[in-house]
């Protein structure tokens, strides 16, 4: 009866992710009531949006009260919008969504590093302070930690698309929802919620109102994009981040330079196939629900310059701030100094939002710089245009290394273990132990190579594999879904790397 | 046609399909796997898997012991538990620079209490009738304090865990603030971090280094490796090349970077051996060394804050190690040996170890090894070859306390959940065995950590307490360690003043 109770409690060891065997669990109980109920739309929207509350419940327990309020109060500022004749009103309106969702991400998200940075600056000691838990606890008598600000899961994503849909009817891009439970079922649909792709109201409210389809292709491609993603997270990211990567990174200085110039190449390949996996599950899941959410990824390393990348990699992202932070800013429409303003302000902000650290500002900044740089390149590069596999070669050789160059901040726990990693590479990198270190780490070497090899393969090959599967008859796509999982335990239940001592 | 569109319930279907054959997939593979060969088996869900907890977060022991104690990755930090400042009948030492930096040390205890402080350590264990053991030391420690003794040493040996000066940092921190002394003492010519808290070091000429432990340059026939278990050579130089060196420059901010004393151990081949000392810029000696051991001492009127160290070894020589120090105080020397198992000593030539030893004259020794043999050794076997280590230690060193730190928790995988692996604790018990049966004090960090399971709680601790090789502490975890060490330290140490006053 206890463990019955479990399943509705919320518990933060056991958050509800793609890659748990509890959320398959969930997902299929959400399919039987879903297919008894998908017709009526509006007992669907209802369901779904209850089926994510529950989610995001599991998944970060109280906080979901904050999801509310953030759906509560743009969902009213979005009809304040609408139907406000004056323009200041629906200015004011804008602004406060703005501000409101704004507020949240900071208090949430930056709290810690706000605080340090003052305190760094003017040699204070303030320590943060959960005003909120406060609150609560002197009002109702609730005995949260107060000394702590925990950041809720997602919260970077659903804020980012309540502030979409405000500005976008403020824009007339979009009409308001009619019905508060829609809308609430728009910011929390559980695919997309803790790690997106960023929805746009435009894209997807006007689903709420379509009858549920999904042909046969959709739904092999659907399952096709949830195997590879469960195989890209565990079998490729988790293996060479559990064995390799994370080690390495933390404790840069205990590892020559060669292992720390791998782990980095590691790095880059790991936080590709996390993020993306997870975001073809999101995609494949939703898809089989009926629902349909852009693209996400599109093959970042083979991109051909910074530029470029941004176009490839977490899409939803890179849309979302050039059309509600680089184009408000001015875009390219000011001069070209101002755009290469835009361009920084853009990318910093950026940076920032991936996490709150100075490292990720660093990352934002080279990024920008990246793109400027390259704005320059491309007027003198005498090889521009030409279209010669070499050339092409050589300019995604060059962004792969400079994105993964970047990804030394990304990924480094701090100012000093970024430092550290550049030290050694550059002092250390001890040429004769590299047969020595590749043998002994060879099944992460493989699992990477592989990871490698599946991203740059052509694409008509990736095609060719993704018709071949949707072509198949059902029993083949149970069959493949079966030994797709059990492969993915081999790696998942395969024993540790063991540590290995290189003298160097 | 009916086949063209998906319906959800379909969708439903199938997914019952897959888990229906997932678990009679289950079923069907037996829990323990099938063996492919060699180590490899082909393993699959089991329905234990289901019941099993899999926890991602730490254990209520380790939010305790976080609770306990300070997390910070600067051991060299004010903030952080001290039993010794919560200690209310405290004499404070004597000497004028000591008072001045024992004012400026403000730090904030946890827990408030002594007594519940007490209670969080886990206790340091003696062969019976020498409760006493670590008494000489502290007398020696109170004379430091009290300017009665100029000198006093703790050499710090272990593997790959104590690396880098972890672990020891924190101990020689809080022990040199609380008694006296600065500096980082021993380094290896050429360490295997060529990054350190106290210094930045570079070098000129190709230097080489050659290590006892790990895996060993079978080109060199000799056994003398010094105490280290380790030396640095470099050949030359020729007649129109500069001296090859080893530059330092010292961060002063850091008690560990004050620095006013030098000492080279090292071991000529021929008569016309030289090293020349540059200090602040400044040429201030050129020593001549004869074949055989020898030891360069430098001692500065104020503090280095850069040194230049030139060598003129014509065939290379041997250069044990390096210290830095202070004028007069404690020193605390950290000498770790990647992938060692602590059995060397007895393996290595006997003289360079001993010469050295006499040179250092230590007050205490700290021994921490034991994770490097836990997967593959014999605990039997292990403890009669630890025991001739402490013999060697009471022949080169007699009247030294010697503590066996032993081996932390370690895991392996089994089916994709993280258990301590099997050996551990028959190794542990070995070590405690060959040290209380040598007369030495023993720290059970396993038992501190929690005991049993307890690693993958400080891997998934917020900050993370270990790696993801769920073997190597975090600067945040060895440091938390490292003080909950010093403070069972220190909790004898206040029995001893406790006895020394009701005297």
């Amino acid at each position: 009866m206890s463990a019955l109770w479990d399943i509705f409690l919320y518990n933060p060891e056991k958050p509800l992710i793609f890659t748990r065997m509890f959320f398959w669990g969930f997902y299929f109980v959400v399919l039987l009531i879903y297919s008894l109920i998908y017709k009526q739309r509006a007992a669907r929207n209802v369901f779904l949006f209850a089926a994510s509350l529950f989610f995001y419940w599991k998944t970060s327990g109280l906080f979901f009260l904050i999801l509310v309020f953030s759906t509560v109060s743009d969902f009213y500022l979005g009809n304040l919008i609408h139907h406000s004749q004056k323009k200041g009103w629906k200015k004011f309106g804008v602004i406060m969504s703005v501000v409101v969702n704004l507020f949240l991400l900071s208090y949430f998200k930056y709290a810690y590093l706000f605080v340090d940075t003052v305190n760094s600056l003017f040699q204070l000691d303030l320590e943060v302070i959960n005003h909120l838990a406060l609150w609560s606890n002197r009002a109702t008598g609730t005995h949260f930690e107060v000394s702590a600000i925990l950041l809720p899961v997602g919260i970077s994503f659903y804020t980012f698309q309540t502030i979409s849909y405000t500005v976008d009817i403020y824009r007339g891009k979009v009409n308001p929802v009619k019905h508060i439970l829609d809308f609430g079922f728009y910011v929390s649909f559980f695919p997309q919620l803790v790690a997106g792709p960023i929805v746009r109201a435009s894209e997807f409210i006007p689903q709420l109102y379509k009858r549920y389809s999904l042909s046969m292709q959709e739904f092999g491609f659907a399952l096709f994009l949830i195997l590879k993603g469960l195989f890209k997270k565990m079998f490729i990211g988790d293996y060479i981040a559990l064995n390799f990567v994370d080690r390495v990174f933390a404790n840069p200085v205990g590892y020559s330079g060669f292992e720390n110039l791998s782990a980095l190449f590691g790095y880059s390949l790991q936080v590709y196939v996390d993020f993306s996996g997870y975001t073809d599950i999101a995609i494949g899941v939703a898809l089989l629900l009926g629902f349909r959410l852009p693209k996400n990824f599109n093959s970042p390393y083979k991109a051909t310059s910074v530029g470029n990348f941004w176009k490839r990699w977490h899409i939803s992202l890179s849309t979302w701030l050039k059309d509600y932070l680089y184009i408000p800013l001015g875009g390219n429409r000011k001069g070209r100094i101002m755009t290469d303003v835009n361009l920084m302000i853009t990318m910093l902000l950026g940076g920032l939002w991936h996490g709150a650290s100075w490292q990720f500002v660093i990352w934002g900044g080279l990024n920008g710089l990246g793109l400027v740089v390259y704005k320059l390149w491309r007027k003198v590069s005498p090889y521009e245009k030409s279209k010669h596999p070499w050339v092409r070669f050589w300019k995604i050789f060059n962004t792969f290394l400079f994105i993964t160059f970047t990804r030394i901040w990304f990924r480094s726990e701090s100012m000093e273990k970024a430092n550290q990693l550049i030290h050694q590479v550059l002092n250390d990198f001890n040429i004769r132990i590299i047969p020595e270190v590749l043998w002994n780490y060879r099944l992460v070497f493989a699992v990477m190579t592989l990871g490698y090899f599946t991203h740059w393969v052509s694409e008509t090959w990736k095609s060719r594999l993704l018709n071949a599967f949707i072509d198949s008859p059902l029993w083949a796509k149970i069959l493949i879904s079966v030994v797709t999982v059990f492969v993915i335990y081999q790696a998942w239940s395969s024993d540790l790397q063991p540590f290995i001592y290189f003298q160097f | 046609m009916l086949y063209l569109r998906m319906k959800p319930f379909r969708t439903f279907i199938f997914f019952a399909a897959v888990f229906l054959l997932i678990a009679l997939l289950a079923l069907l593979i037996p829990e323990k796997g099938i063996p492919m060969g060699g180590k490899a088996k082909l393993t699959f869900i089991s329905f234990s898997d289901l019941s099993r907890p899999d926890s991602l977060a730490a254990d209520q022991k380790v939010a305790q012991l976080m609770e306990d104690f300070s997390l910070s990755d600067d051991p060299e930090s004010d903030q952080g538990t001290d039993l010794l400042l919560l200690a209310e009948e405290r004499e404070e030492p004597e000497g004028e620079e000591e008072e001045a930096e024992i004012e400026k040390y403000e730090p904030q205890v946890k827990p408030a209490n002594v007594d519940s402080l007490k209670k969080a350590i886990h206790r340091i264990q003696f062969p019976e009738d020498q409760r006493r053991l670590l008494y000489p030391y502290f007398q020696k420690l109170d004379q430091i304090a009290s300017g009665r003794t100029r000198h006093t040493r703790i050499l710090h040996f272990g593997d790959s865990q104590i690396e880098n000066n972890r672990m020891t940092a924190l101990i020689r921190y809080r022990l040199q603030k609380h008694f006296g002394g600065s500096g980082i003492g021993l380094m290896q010519a050429i360490p295997l971090y060529s990054r350190s808290l106290a210094y930045d070091q570079d070098q000129s000429g190709d230097w080489l280094r050659y290590t006892y432990f790990g895996k060993r340059d079978s080109t060199i026939m000799h056994k003398s490796y010094g105490i280290m278990g380790a030396f640095a050579s470099v050949p030359g130089p020729t007649k129109a090349e500069k001296w090859p060196y080893l530059h330092y420059k010292f961060n002063t901010a850091r008690r560990s970077g004050q620095v006013s004393r030098i000492r080279i151990f090292l071991h000529s081949y021929v008569d016309s051996a030289r090293v020349a000392l540059q200090i602040n810029g400044t040429i201030y000696d050129t020593l001549h060394y004869r074949d055989g051991f020898g030891l360069a001492d430098y001692r500065h009127p104020g503090p280095i804050k850069e040194a230049l160290l030139s060598f003129h070894l014509p065939e290379g020589g041997r250069i044990y190690g390096i210290s830095f120090e202070s004028g007069g105080g404690l020193q605390v020397d950290n000498i770790a040996m990647r992938g060692g198992s602590g059995l060397i000593f007895t393996a290595m030539e006997l003289g360079s170890q001993k010469a050295m030893l006499d040179h250092l004259s230590p007050g205490l020794i700290l021994l921490q090894y034991g994770g490097n043999v836990v997967p593959y050794m014999n605990a039997r076997y292990y403890q009669r070859a630890f025991k001739k280590q402490f013999d060697f230690f009471k022949r080169v060193c007699p009247d030294v306390p010697i503590i066996l730190i032993g081996p932390a928790d370690m895991s392996l995988r089994e089916d994709g959940v993280f258990v301590t692996y099997p050996n551990l604790e028959k190794i542990r018990d070995a070590l405690k065995n060959a040290a209380l049966e040598s007369g030495a004090g023993f720290w059970d960090l396993y038992e501190a950590m929690g005991g049993h399971n307890s690693m993958p709680s400080f891997v998934h601790a917020d900050p993370p307490l270990a790696s993801s090789d769920y073997v190597h502490f975090s600067g945040t975890g060895i440091n938390l360690i490292a003080e909950m060490f010093y403070n069972a330290m220190m909790l004898e140490y206040k029995e001893f003043e406790k006895e020394r006053i009701s005297e």
